[in-house]
């Protein structure tokens, strides 16, 4: 996966470390450190994108922890990806057209 | 560990004789098939296993996991406890660890086994213990079976057993875990599915698993050439090679390259 | 703290048919095994390789005071691979004689000082010397934070069938 320069910008904003896992097949975008929306509990943690269909979903965004959030939308799904448990919420982002940064936000959305 | 016990299996040879000393077993889930695992591991004289089982053996298991006493329902034994019971009743100098969590929690112990034996019933859960397994070289034997209805037809009882060897084809190239049933799964919302099971198919199921462990272990046969899917049809009472290897004999992975090994380490972006 | 080196079978296959190519003057073959850390926080750590990087022929350097001399070039590659971090190197290179392999006085003095710049550039990964025979394998391992070489560990030849070694004894053969 080659990332233009000014996409890899806008992940780099987002954390503390941003960084690209592979495994079975799959690209995981990671980011240490995202501040998650208004409400949240806890206001931050660490996030893991998939922006290729995983699980029936066309992207998956993951969590290093279970988050308590304003939308009180349950994390019902847990999976071990490069070695660490993740938790995600059932939610889903049919947009395929948008770059990285956008597509973590898109998923955020369901915590508000 | 005597002569006699020794001889009685010399066929299995040398390379038995060893491994069944220095191997490091992994079994995860003792209950239902790996109840059978775990027995035929203690008889054969596996000296190293660990039995991973997070579950407590209810009323609801009885019919299905070996080694299991009534009296155990309402002591509310754990699974791993009652594995390790059989283990002593049979071997009990071996050295046995019964981890009473998910292998998740105890990820440690399963990456120190030289080989490992799924019996769970999830594809997301073989899937992990595969990619787990894959990262760290360890061969990885998975079994599941299945009861489904049919309309005016008796019910079918199927299973599979399929070995995931690094550099070989994985679970997903045969066809084992597909995207299709992990997004089923995932559509469950993580409600747990109660699958039928039953005492003699879970058995024929693990007897294979063991029996394709030796090989891998220590080759006895030359027979077995992977890559390694059985399936099995439990009205007909039949294991045999699975119709989904027609043509991927020599399937490259491309799931697992070689090169996705060890503790992962991100690529600073 | 002890080590198990796991090696795939098709790995060492490829390993071995290069290390027993003739070579125009050097009496023995020399290449570089990757290998990654697993399990660093367990008591026994894992070492997993994952690739064979061979010496090309014209990097030998005809030193007939032994049995292999190699150029910089192919330590220094090895080197930049070390570097990245994501990668434990190990010299590798064979005796031919069935059992146990032993490091020779001249492996001895040779090959730690390339262990060394390996360990410089890849702190965080295990380096050091794998041994073949025909049959059976040793190796010396330099855990992440060790100055000394430990030899308490196993290896394991991951195939069908499996074959297990202990590093310090010839309980098998490879």
């Amino acid at each position: 996966m080659d990332i233009p320069d000014d996409i890899l910008a806008e992940l780099r904003a987002l954390g503390r470390k941003v960084q690209r896992f592979d495994e079975a097949g799959k690209t995981y975008i990671y980011v240490e450190g995202h501040q998650l929306p208004e409400g949240c509990d806890p206001p931050m943690a660490d996030v893991l994108l998939c922006p290729q269909e995983r699980d029936g979903y066309p992207s998956r965004l993951f969590f290093s922890q279970r988050v308590t959030s304003a939308s009180g939308r349950q994390f019902v799904h847990e999976a071990r990806i490069a070695e660490r448990q993740w938790y995600a919420i059932s939610w889903r982002v049919d947009r395929t057209d948008l770059r990285p940064a956008q597509l973590i936000a898109a998923h955020l959305r369901a915590l508000r | 560990m005597d002569a006699s016990d020794v001889d009685r299996q010399g066929f299995l040879g040398s390379g038995f004789a060893l491994a069944r000393r220095v191997a490091r077993i992994g079994a995860v889930g003792v209950s239902g098939g790996g109840s059978h695992i775990v027995q035929q591991l203690a008889h054969l004289g596996f000296d190293r296993v660990t039995m991973f089982d997070a579950d407590v053996f209810g009323k609801e298991n009885l019919h299905r996991h070996v080694g299991a006493r009534h009296a155990d329902i309402a002591a509310q034994t754990k699974k791993v406890a009652i594995g390790q019971r059989v283990y002593d009743d049979v071997r009990p100098n071996a050295i046995v660890r019964p981890v009473d969590k998910r292998w998740q929690d105890r990820a440690d112990l399963l990456r120190s086994c030289d080989l490992v034996i799924g019996c769970i019933d999830t594809f997301e859960g073989r899937k992990e213990i595969e990619t787990t397994a894959r990262r760290y070289l360890i061969p990885y034997i998975d079994i599941g079976m299945d009861v489904f209805t049919v309309q005016g037809a008796p019910p079918r009882v199927v299973g599979q057993m399929a070995l995931s060897l690094p550099g070989g084809p994985c679970l997903e190239c045969l066809s084992v875990v597909t995207e299709r049933e992990l997004a089923q799964e995932a559509s469950r919302y993580g409600g747990k599915v109660i699958r039928q099971q039953v005492v003699n198919a879970n058995g024929q199921l693990a007897s294979a698993a063991i029996g394709v462990a030796l090989d891998v272990l220590c080759g006895w046969s030359g027979d077995l050439k992977p890559p390694i899917l059985l399936q099995y049809d439990g009205n007909r009472c039949t294991i045999e090679r699975s119709r989904k290897l027609n043509g991927r004999e020599h399937v490259r992975c491309p799931h697992f390259p070689a090169c996705e090994v060890g503790d992962p380490i991100g690529i600073d972006l | 703290m002890s080590w198990c080196l796991r090696i795939p079978e098709a790995l060492l296959r490829a390993i071995r048919a290069d290390l027993s190519r003739p070579h125009a003057f050097a009496a023995e073959r020399v290449g570089f095994v990757e290998a990654a850390l697993g399990n660093k926080d367990a008591e026994e750590k894992l070492i997993l390789a994952s690739a064979y990087v061979p010496v090309p022929d014209a990097e030998y350097i005809d030193d007939p005071t032994v049995g292999a001399r190699i150029g910089g070039a192919p330590i220094r590659r090895a080197v930049e691979r070390a570097l990245t971090g994501r990668t434990g190197v190990f010299h590798v290179h064979a005796h031919e004689h069935g059992g146990r392999p032993r490091f020779s006085g001249i492996d001895l003095t040779e090959i730690p000082p390339i262990v060394r710049s390996l360990r410089v550039a890849g702190r965080t990964q295990p380096h050091g010397a794998l041994l073949l025979s025909r049959d059976a394998a040793a190796a010396m391992v330099w855990l992440p934070g060790s100055d000394a070489p430990n030899i308490s560990g196993r290896i394991t030849i991951v195939g069908r069938p499996m074959r297990f070694l202990e590093n310090a004894s010839d309980h098998g053969r490879v």
